[in-house]
């Protein structure tokens, strides 16, 4: 567990992860006050990742679960394994004869089945999903609830039961608690507004587009092979590009996609042509491409001429 | 530490923050891990306990400076000389005073400004506060009762004196030049200190009200007259048609997924779901019925008189386009057209209203003719109606003394499902002149005055919920 807001920021930045200090106190809060976190923010800023750097700076195992529309209990907390009970069934056909053998009518008999029941509703005939391996997994894991606006809100109240206590019912088995808290995230693209009753027993965190220094330093972690003066001028160029009125905004993803695809062409400088025929990594809508184009090209220069000005001296 | 928060909490709680108690339990504790000398991880841990949307976090943030940063910095700002010597000589006067003078009969609040003790003050502005009541100031018009309240309780209007005392003093004794420099430092400081202290009122009223100014302007714009708005006006009321539809389309997104209906069996998915028990249809599957959206069809009225209220009418419903099966809109003064497929290209509804108005559609300048306009729609339209349709008709309804043709409102209301009509007149001129309302209403099933955005925002929630 962390010990101090510094020592979440200096382990996650060992999985390749720069948090601020904003994200780093969440987590280190999270992880003490045993509570979810409800991660927010634009697509691309990292939320999955900052799940899965705090699992692995934890070293702990990441469960996931993937939310969608229509998405229940049956698939993402357990599911009795119809098929291998049926199969057990017809196996042990002899068996129950054996055991309903004594009986004279047919009450009696199914009173007899009834008796052995629990062999047949145990933990042995249970297919744990990932909700339930999360809880009952013998070392305390992270569990990762990505996309949770996605599903519907039925699934988002019976997650509630298991985001504050921590433990699950299973009408059959009895209630399971964990063995150890888990680190929760979730994670929310605002497809629609969460219930009060989640965000009320989750931590809140929104991530934004980071600011250019904290970007400058995510690039440089993750494509090492890129220049500094290369590495500079496309976060600066991107945080110019959100500045505009587009469709959808550029992400730090797409920074580093853009940076890597730089690479691999060489450049060690931005120039127009350059920008221009990239300028598909960065955007993702053809009218936003149409409409950033005049504006990015005039950005490019003026910067280049910037840049020449500053070093010739007149 | 705890004090504060609680009070901290109450702020935000009247900046129309919702804190349940277990956040604030969270904060206390979150606000114990972390301590207080870390300023920003301080923040960051009653933030991410006490909001939970990015709704609230502007409130936050502004209310949190209000709070926790205090009046320090703007004290020293507005006392201190920028110019480094002049502050470094004036930094030594209270001494060249005590030197100067064997008794200095000054008030604590005139050595604390001479001293440039901006803690000692603040600490004073503080329990003026207290005293006066500001710190409970309710209204952004007491801000000048409670400066001259503080100011009072400060022994403010005693300073003059006593400096103008200790400057003869100063001259008696034959120290011209420091008394200048008392008279132009002490002249100045007290100037300043009298903004402070009008700073400090209008904070603790935005303390409690952060927003005030823009939500009361909000608030007006909402019960605006159609007809009475000025060019800025306009434009925020622009802005708040877009977040009363963003409202609308998150209340019914909402409502639609929360009510479960069931329709009829669903067979496949039935035996699908039940193969592992033999087939044996324990679990049973429903088809979901999908609740239908209506069907919007809009006639808008765009002569001079209405056109303003035509205008939000159209943008209101292009916003929330998407709560609708299909919306189609015509525009009509005498002839009519439809405008469905502008709105479509146009994505910005600004540009496609000012291409419909400026005569692309229809001939705008001639004079409003209801009777023929209902009869062409008739003519041409009646078949696309059915009983899912909602047909919302805006206009004045004066007709110019043409023929109503209010026939086509009686066929219209019978194959639609509703027809609502709409008037930015106010009921009582309703069939005064050449208006025909008292006929067309008899074939409406809803007729509303329509002349602000609360009233529009009504009508439009009335038919999607």
């Amino acid at each position: 567990m962390f010990a101090s807001i510094e020592e979440v920021i200096e382990k996650l930045r060992l999985q390749n992860y720069i948090a601020d200090r904003n994200i780093a106190t969440v987590v280190f809060l999270a992880a003490r006050l045993n509570k979810p976190i409800l991660v927010e923010g634009p697509a691309g800023v990292g939320k999955t990742e900052l799940a899965k750097a705090t699992a692995a700076a934890l070293d702990r195992e990441l469960v996931r679960l993937q939310c969608y529309e229509g998405l229940d209990e049956t698939k993402a907390l357990y599911e009795w394994e119809y098929g291998k009970q049926l199969l057990y069934t017809q196996i042990l056909k002899d068996k129950i004869s054996v055991i309903t053998e004594s009986a004279k009518t047919l009450p009696e008999a199914v009173d007899l089945i009834a008796s052995q029941e629990s062999a047949f509703f145990s933990e042995r005939f249970i297919l744990p999903r990932p909700l339930l391996r999360a809880i009952t997994n013998e070392a305390p894991v992270a569990l990762l609830i990505d996309e949770v606006d996605k599903s519907d809100p039925e699934f988002e109240a019976f997650l509630l039961e298991v985001l504050s206590d921590f433990q699950v019912t299973v009408p059959e088995l009895g209630t399971v608690k964990a063995k150890h808290a888990p680190i929760v995230f979730l994670t929310s693209n605002n497809a629609r507004e969460m219930s009060d009753a989640l965000k009320r027993r989750c931590l809140h965190l929104f991530i934004d587009f980071p600011g250019v220094e904290r970007e400058i330093d995510i690039v440089r972690l993750k494509v090492p092979e890129a220049g500094p003066r290369l590495v500079e001028e496309v976060v600066r160029l991107v945080n110019h590009i959100r500045t505009l009125d587009l469709k959808k905004l550029p992400s730090i993803s797409e920074t580093l996609d853009w940076a890597k695809s730089l690479v691999l062409l060489n450049a060690g400088d931005l120039d127009p042509k350059l920008v221009e025929t990239t300028l598909n990594v960065v955007l993702k809508f053809e009218q936003d491409i149409q409409k950033a184009k005049d504006d990015v090209r005039n950005y490019v220069v003026a910067r280049a001429n910037q840049a020449a000005g500053g070093r010739i001296p007149h | 530490m705890d004090q504060q928060i609680v009070r901290f909490i109450d702020l935000l709680r009247q900046n129309e923050v919702r804190v349940g108690m277990s956040e604030a339990l969270d904060a206390f504790r979150a606000a114990e891990l972390v301590g207080l000398n870390d300023r920003e991880a301080f923040r960051a841990a009653l933030k991410t306990t006490l909001i939970k949307g990015d709704r609230d976090g502007k409130t936050f943030d502004s209310v949190f400076d209000l709070y926790f940063r205090g009046m320090g910095e703007k004290i020293r700002a507005a006392l201190e000389n920028p110019d480094d010597k002049r502050r470094a000589e004036e930094s030594q006067l209270w001494d060249e005073m005590a030197q100067a003078l064997d008794d200095q009969e000054m008030s604590p609040l005139m050595e604390a400004l001479l001293r440039n003790d901006t803690a000692r003050l603040e600490q004073m502005l503080q329990q003026a506060a207290q005293k006066t009541g500001a710190d409970q100031i309710a209204s952004p018009f007491q801000e000048g009762y409670y400066s001259y309240r503080m100011s009072e309780e400060l022994d403010w209007y005693n300073l003059r004196f006593q400096m103008q005392q200790n400057v003869a003093r100063l001259r008696g004794k034959g120290y011209r030049q420091l008394a200048e420099k008392l008279e132009r430092v002490g002249d100045q400081r007290m100037r300043m200190f009298q903004e402070v202290i009008k700073e400090y009122v209008r904070r603790e009223f935005e303390k409690t009200h952060h927003d005030f100014r823009k939500r009361f302007q909000e608030k007006s714009i909402l019960d605006k007259s159609f007809f009475s708005v000025n060019p800025d006006e306009l434009r925020r009321m622009e802005d708040v048609v877009r977040t009363l539809a963003e409202k609308l389309k998150a209340r019914v997104t909402m409502r639609r997924k929360r009510t479960k209906r069931r329709g009829t069996l669903n067979v496949q998915a039935t035996i699908r779901k039940n193969i592992g028990l033999g087939g044996v249809p324990f679990h049973i599957e429903f088809r979901r019925k999908k609740k239908e959206r209506p069907e919007l069809v809009v006639l808008c009225d765009v002569s001079d008189s209405v056109r303003q209220a035509s205008a939000f009418m159209l943008r209101f419903v292009y916003s929330v386009q998407e709560l609708f099966s299909r919306v189609r809109s015509f525009i009509f003064v005498s002839d009519i057209g439809e405008v469905t497929e502008l709105f479509k290209e146009q994505k910005d509804p600004g540009k496609a209203l000012e291409q419909a108005f400026n005569g692309a559609v229809i001939n705008v300048w001639q004079n409003s003719n209801f009777g023929k306009a209902f009869a062409d729609f008739h003519r041409d339209q009646l078949h696309t109606i059915n009983k899912r349709t909602t047909v919302i008709i805006l206009g004045d309804g004066r007709n110019n003394y043409n023929p109503p043709n209010d026939w086509v409102l009686r066929d219209i209301q019978q194959k639609a499902k509703k027809l609502i009509w709409l008037n930015p007149e106010g009921k009582r001129s309703w069939g005064v002149g050449d208006s025909e309302m008292p006929r067309y209403l008899r074939w409406c099933d809803m007729a509303e005055e329509v002349r602000t955005l609360n009233q529009l925002r009504r009508v439009i929630d009335s038919i999607v919920l």
